[in-house]
């Protein structure tokens, strides 16, 4: 397994979002989880990142306890991860937000620009163009960009087809499915549980900071209690 | 006319010391997101660290670069010792104020424990002035001008084309964003304060040379670099600078009319004419909006 967590407690002040979490993600998977708002998605993926310390249980990246590890190490280890929003830096130029996805490893920035562009040749010709500029779509473009600097083993989406235009959820789940079959494994939140279980290996229902339901993708999709609770029917 | 012109060149003067004082004050606001109501005590330590050392026989240039150096560690010192603990605990930007205005008494009760509470001034030469325009400037008033433009030309060639640099600006866009691209949060924060110290002790010995050195100078500096960051937008560098030029001049150009006691009149009501008015600052949003 890649990524193992076991039983994870966290959350915020004296207030605990999370009360015993079990996920898994194997290399070369992509993983959803869904379910309702407020219901810890972007807790659980702040927490595997060390934004947040577990308070119990344990989150193993190839074996190795990861629990609180500060981001830039996990960086090092080869774990990427993409915030809900607010996912860029909007006064620096599309360059230098690349420059700053390799901001730990300076060595990879050249080689990681090109690959980046490569990807998303559309960010091109904006490369001295401020992120705070950029079109919704261009910003998620660069902000999955920027992970992709330094090479990760593993990235962390959080919600990548929020306040998208449908031409671009579908523009950013071709990548994310594009991503994965070069070798990446990648973990994702998302409120668009329709399009994420069909881009995904597997899915998780997070419900209450707990996951109530796993299974592949297509399982999900054709679970009437799943489609009933979480699809709207 | 000659009057005008020597009304500007004073205006560039004051307006320089205001925007290198304006520049730091408005960066540490973009990071930590607070004024530090301490910084006028910056600009007062430069003075009089300068003074200090020349009252040992050391020549200006000298005393200058040390003072500068000496400003910046305490500068990171203080960091170190009360807002650091603070920003650990992750207290609001009211109490990150609160302490900076009680940093900024402890420090100049420690300064007037030291050099008493009358006013000092620099032991210069006596310099002839040149003619410009019908304006007087002296030497080293020109030096002066010379070595703010330089200070700020260093400044943004650093902060646009060093690594570290562009961290410095990307943590003051989006500070939880540094920490997710690994950006050592610490390290841009002792940067900072460098600059922002470094800067205000600059003003600071602008402002010996010019006039002279009292314990109190630091809060009406503080004041005026204020107006000037909301003049640029809080947070803008480049907004600070010509903040800080515009406030120099419009208070200096106001004395063809008004007497100097009314001199700070003018940069205030300016202040709460775009608090008014303009509360973003004349120089727009960085972002796009929608
Ligand atoms: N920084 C925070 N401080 C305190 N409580 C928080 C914080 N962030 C989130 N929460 C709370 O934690 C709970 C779970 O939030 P989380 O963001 O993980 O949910 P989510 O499943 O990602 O929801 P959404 O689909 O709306 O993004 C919510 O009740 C929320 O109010
Ligand atoms: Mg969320």
């Amino acid at each position: 397994m890649l990524l193992e967590i076991k039983d994870l407690v966290a959350g915020y002040g004296n207030l605990d979002i999370l009360h015993g979490v079990n996920m898994e993600v194997d290399k070369n998977e992509v993983v959803c989880i869904i379910g309702p708002n407020g219901g810890g998605k972007s807790t659980v993926l702040k927490t595997i990142y060390g934004l947040l310390k577990p308070r119990a249980g344990s989150i193993l990246f190839r074996g190795d306890d990861i629990g609180g590890v500060e981001s830039h190490r996990l960086l090092r280890r080869g774990i990427s991860f993409v915030p809900q929003d607010k996912n860029v830096f909007p006064s620096l130029t599309v360059k230098e937000n690349l420059a700053m996805g390799a901001y730990t490893r300076p060595d990879m920035e050249e080689e990681g620009t090109e690959n980046v562009l490569l990807r998303f040749p559309s960010l091109k010709e904006k490369m001295n163009i401020r992120a705070g500029y950029l079109s919704g779509g261009e910003r998620k473009m660069l902000a999955i960009g920027m992970t992709l600097m330094l090479e990760p083993d593993m990235i962390l989406m959080d919600e990548p087809s929020m306040g998208l235009s449908p031409r671009f959820v579908e523009i950013v789940f071709n990548k994310i499915d594009e991503i994965s079959s070069e070798g990446t494994s990648i973990l994702i939140v998302e409120q668009n549980a329709y399009k994420a279980l069909r881009t995904s290996d597997r899915g998780y229902v997070l419900d209450l900071g707990i996951n109530r339901f796993q299974d592949e993708s297509v399982k999900l999709l054709n679970n009437p209690d799943i489609r009933k609770l979480y699809l709207g029917g | 006319m000659a009057i005008i012109a020597q009304f500007i060149v004073n205006g560039i003067i004051a307006g320089s010391t205001y925007a290198l004082v304006a520049i730091g004050l408005t960066m540490i606001f973009g990071i930590l997101g607070f004024i530090n109501f301490s910084h006028g005590e910056l600009v007062m330590l430069g003075a009089y660290f300068t003074f200090a050392f020349m009252a040992f026989g050391i020549n200006l240039p000298l005393a200058a670069l040390l003072s500068i150096i000496l400003v910046a560690i305490v500068a990171v010192i203080i960091d170190i010792a009360v807002y650091k603990p603070l920003r650990k605990k992750e207290v609001d930007s009211l109490s990150l104020l609160i302490a900076s205005i009680g940093v900024s008494i402890i420090l100049q009760s420690l300064a007037q424990l030291y050099w008493g509470h009358d006013i000092k001034v620099f032991n210069l030469p006596a310099a002839t002035p040149i003619e410009i325009f019908g304006a007087n400037i002296t030497p080293i008033q020109i030096i002066m001008i010379i070595i703010s433009a330089a200070s700020m030309v260093l400044l943004f060639a650093f902060l646009n084309m060093t690594r570290i640099g562009t961290a410095l600006r990307a943590t003051s866009d989006n500070r939880d964003m540094a920490q997710i691209v690994g950006i050592d949060n610490d390290r841009v924060i002792m940067v900072l304060w460098v600059i922002g110290a470094a800067f205000a002790a600059i003003g600071g010995i602008l402002i010996g040379i010019n006039t002279n050195l009292q314990i109190g100078m630091g809060l009406m500096i503080l004041l005026k670099a204020l107006t000037a960051i909301i003049m640029g937008g809080v947070g803008n560098i480049r907004g600070a600078l010509i903040g800080g030029i515009v406030i120099g001049l419009a208070e200096n150009l106001a004395l063809i009319e008004l007497t100097p006691q009314y001199r700070d009149m003018v940069a205030f009501t300016l202040m709460i004419l775009l608090l008014l008015f303009k509360p973003e600052g004349i120089f727009g949003k960085k972002e796009r909006i929608g």
